[in-house]
């Protein structure tokens, strides 16, 4: 068993040793399997070996550039970014759709902190997908820390005016303590003086009404009545015997005795009057007799009560006195109470002062003086939507170069080629054959990849679509560029397997030096000025701008030239490699026809 | 007396260091079939890769007659007119294995720039003579080696040319399909195809073809007619001998000693063999020495020497 494993083992070893030998033996091979790792890995570590080195250009615009915007541009500048200023809104974001600049930043006109909140708006290219995570994460940085920069401001101040006002309130903490003992006495003093008051006795002495006076006169005003009543009974009797005398008289006069009629009613009634106003004199003066002496019993308990008055008056004026005297010095307390209270006032005037010299009191503004927002410049919804230019050109690369080069080997490595050679076929016309067959199958594969667009992911690529015709115009100039170059690595290799190595090893180099992996904004700026004429770049930003952004062929700037450019050259570079490795291939053949059939004669030692 | 129809002159060419062909002079007449001979590597293939303009010369020049008139004109003057005269039939196939027998001939036809018309009759007629017309919907890849071997031909003679190069025409193939190959050959041979072979068979050369040359190092040592050359080789005459216990080195001694005219033995496997002008004479003795040293006979016979062993002696010679 231990023998037989041994055996296998070595056998095993053996195969292996062998494969190493052939790989060794056939030098392209072995030239790309070593080298084509080592030359990915430099291209790869020249273009990404660096320290976050963004080379970006931004395009800026405001209504109005305040201090605050300044700064913001200023620092923006100090970094590794290109800062330009654009006349309208709008013409950033066409900068940034053409490519120019990789974010357009528009600030808020009259930007300061005194506004709340002030919003910058980012539009970004979210085609570029990586670019614009890295271009959000780099400028958010930026900006926020500008932003920290004002909230440290803002904050340091309001932490200086609170200092302040501690320091304020400091000083002031006698004063506040003087008052509340001043207050504590005032208190004291009121409620003295409110008991003192609450003693007063306000009565009346009947001295000082004079009631004995009072009954004196009463009592002449009662003789008076009497007086009167006597004289008007004796008038009224007088006036009665007048009155006989006078019906007397009138009964002598010779007059009608309708006359003395008349005028004994007159004096009858007359006489009737006089008897009742002497009755009601007799009652008056009875009644006022009766009121008289009602009077002086009222004031006799008038007299009284006013003597007992006298004495209570007596207490309050005593009263009085006493709290005047305490009035007088509670006030001269609330007097000095004013006076500090008014220097309270000032301090806490001075206090208001100085917090509303606080520039920004709204907490939201404080914490993050500055917010951003990010805006596409397109109207796309979904990621693949700003991918799939990228994910067009990607396909179209690897499949044309891979198909291209295996077709071209298939011509070159097929029984046939020698027949093909010597027929009077010139090499062009199996040139152009390989690449109308090339791009037959692209067109296939392109139509399927744009049906499966607009049916699954539905992204909306029509020939109702007003740049259809581009579009369709730069896949097709692309699938050439791609074809050629494919069949460039065809003509240029000698083996299948090396052709295909080196065709998956252009593809991926073009692959990894594109804004695919990590933005080519990363790279160091001679690597970048390389990268941006990588033909998968180029490829993708053309489509990328027709498809996204509905530019027409006239309006894709000097990509649509290096594109064209590149197929030229390819073009051309291709047919001279066909006319060149023609011969190079059958003389290969020959020698290694020869050499493996004939060893080199051996030196002689 | 034929027309010569390509000339050769001063052909040199070069791999790296290694010279492959030095001044190679040659004609080659129209009608004939021609036999290049050589070793591996001696520049056979090299000599037909010029003439086909595989490989482009670095001395000397390659004419081609295109008219009745002796006109020789180089590939370099005339390219389609010469490419279109003759067709090449290499060692391995040559024909697109994804595609029929058919397809393959149709294929050919056009890149010549036959007409449709006349492709379709070449390859009705070309199918016949090579014998695929029942395997003319079969994949190239499908087909046995003689049938691909024939392909091949039919391949090269799509455009009915003049010149027929072959490499190796039967190399690989078991006796009957080499004779079947002759067959065939001698028929487009005699439609008046002139025919160059390149091939280290040389039993089947010496029997097919009318003139050869001989080609060792580069250079070619020997040229004309198969008989002129034997001739011109030697006028040696084998006896192959084969006797039990064997003890030719005695016979060899003996033979020696009787100082005939041997100016050469060789043992060659169980057989000796005694090259010499005068076979009776040497025939009697021999038979003495045999019987004298009890030898048992098993074989013996006379031979003139084959086109194989010239082709040895004088490549050994060199």
């Amino acid at each position: 068993m231990y023998q037989k494993n041994k055996k296998t083992m070595k056998k095993l070893f053996k195969l292996i040793g062998k494969n190493f030998k052939l790989l060794a033996r056939s030098k392209t091979s072995a030239l790309i399997i070593l080298l084509g790792p080592l030359l990915i890995m430099l291209l790869a570590g020249l273009a990404f070996n660096n320290t976050n080195t963004y080379s970006m250009n931004i395009g800026v615009f405001s209504e109005d550039y305040t201090d605050l915007t300044e700064s913001f541009i200023d620092n923006l500048k100090t970094e590794q970014f290109a800062v330009l200023r654009t006349i309208t809104e709008q013409a950033c974001i066409n900068k940034v759709k053409e490519g120019h600049f990789h974010v357009c930043l528009v600030f808020p006109p009259n930007l300061s902190l005194n506004q709340s909140q002030s919003q910058l708006i980012f539009y970004v290219d979210y085609s570029k997908i990586n670019l614009v995570w890295m271009v959000k994460n780099t400028i958010t940085s930026k900006l926020s820390e500008s932003s920290s920069k004002l909230s440290l401001n803002l904050t340091t101040s309001i932490i200086d005016k609170l200092q302040e006002t501690e320091t304020e309130m400091q000083d002031k903490d006698s004063i506040i303590n003087a008052l509340i003992n001043k207050n504590e006495e005032i208190t004291t003093e009121l409620e003295s003086l409110r008991e003192k008051i609450n003693a007063m006795d306000l009565s009346f002495s009947d001295n000082d009404f004079s009631t004995t006076s009072i009954a004196s006169k009463n009592s002449q005003i009662d003789g008076l009545f009497e007086s009167v009543e006597y004289q008007g009974i004796n008038i009224t009797d007088d006036i009665t015997d007048l009155i006989s005398d006078v019906e007397s008289e009138i009964n002598a006069l010779n007059i009608s005795s309708s006359e003395k009629e008349s005028i004994t009613t007159i004096t009858t009634n007359i006489e009737s009057n006089i008897v009742t106003l002497r009755n009601n004199i007799t009652n008056n003066y009875n009644q006022s007799n009766n009121q008289s002496n009602q009077i002086i019993f009222l004031i006799s308990t008038l007299s009284q009560n006013l003597a007992s008055l006298k004495s209570r008056l007596s207490t309050a004026s005593s009263s009085k006195s006493t709290s005047l005297t305490k009035i007088n010095t509670l006030e001269e307390k609330i007097s000095s109470s004013k006076a500090s209270l008014l220097a309270l006032q000032t301090s806490i005037s001075k206090i208001k002062t100085s917090l509303s010299t606080i520039i920004s009191k709204d907490a939201s503004t404080i914490v993050n003086p500055i917010t951003t927002t990010i805006k596409p410049i397109t109207t796309e919804k979904s990621h693949l939507n700003y991918f799939f230019p990228s994910l067009i050109a990607l396909v179209i690369m690897f499949i044309a170069i891979l198909l291209a080069s295996s077709l071209v080997m298939m011509e070159k490595t097929s029984k046939a080629h020698f027949r093909n050679s010597i027929t009077p076929t010139n090499s062009i016309i199996f040139f152009f054959s390989t690449y109308i067959t090339c791009m037959i199958i692209m067109v296939f594969q392109s139509s399927i990849l744009f049906i499966i667009s607009l049916l699954v992911f539905k992204i909306p690529i029509t020939i109702f679509s007003t740049n259809f015709l581009t579009i369709i115009l730069l896949s097709l100039l692309i699938s050439t560029m791609f074809v050629i170059m494919g069949m460039f690595m065809g003509y240029l290799f000698r083996s299948r397997e090396t052709a295909t190595l080196g065709a998956v090893s252009l593809s991926s180099i073009m692959f990894i030096i594109s804004d695919l992996i990590i933005p080519i904004e990363s790279m160091p700026q001679h690597i970048l000025q390389f990268a941006k004429l990588n033909p998968f770049m180029v490829s993708s930003t053309l489509l990328r701008k027709s498809i996204l952004f509905g530019e027409n062929i006239t309006s894709l700037g000097s990509n649509i030239f290096i594109l064209l450019g590149y197929i030229v050259i390819f073009f051309v570079t291709s047919l001279l490699l066909v006319e060149f490795f023609k011969r190079q291939h059958l003389l290969r053949l020959q020698i290694h026809g020869f050499t493996k059939k004939k060893p080199k004669p051996k030196t002689k030692k | 007396m034929p027309d010569t129809i390509i000339k050769v002159e001063n052909l040199s060419k070069k791999f790296g260091k290694h010279q492959i062909l030095k001044n190679i002079d040659l004609e080659i007449k129209q009608g004939d079939i021609y036999g290049i001979i050589g070793m591996s590597g001696s520049g056979k293939s090299t000599l037909l890769n010029l003439l086909t303009d595989l490989l482009t010369p670095d001395t000397g020049k390659i004419s081609y007659k295109l008219s009745e008139l002796n006109n020789f004109y180089q590939l370099s003057q005339k390219p389609e007119e010469i490419k279109k005269l003759f067709g090449y039939s290499f060692q391995d196939p040559s024909f697109h294995s994804m595609l029929t027998v058919q397809e393959n001939l149709e294929h050919f036809a056009t890149l010549y720039g036959l007409p449709k018309k006349f492709g379709i009759e070449n390859t009705n007629v070309l199918l016949k003579l090579v014998e695929l017309d029942e395997a003319k919907h079969s994949l190239g890849k499908d087909i046995s080696g003689g049938m691909q071997k024939r392909l091949c031909f039919a391949c090269s003679l799509i455009h009915s040319p003049k010149i027929l190069f072959l490499d190796e025409p039967t190399s690989n193939l078991d006796p009957v399909l080499r004779k079947e190959t002759w067959d065939i050959l001698k028929k487009i041979n005699k439609n008046g195809t002139t025919i160059v072979i390149a091939s280290q068979l040389l039993t089947e050369l010496e029997t097919f073809c009318d003139r050869i040359c001989i080609i060792n190092n580069g250079e070619i040592i020997k040229e004309g007619t198969v008989d002129k050359v034997k001739q011109e080789y030697t006028s040696n005459i084998e006896i192959h001998l084969e006797s039990l216990p064997g003890n030719y080195d005695v016979i060899i001694q003996e033979l020696k000693e009787k100082n005939l005219p041997i100016p050469r033995t060789l043992i060659k496997e169980s057989k000796l063999i005694i090259y010499t002008p005068e076979a009776e004479k040497v025939l009697h003795t021999l038979l003495h020495i045999i019987e004298k040293n009890k030898e048992t006979l098993l074989d013996i016979d006379l031979n003139k020497p084959s086109l194989a062993e010239v082709f040895e002696s004088l490549v050994s010679k060199k």
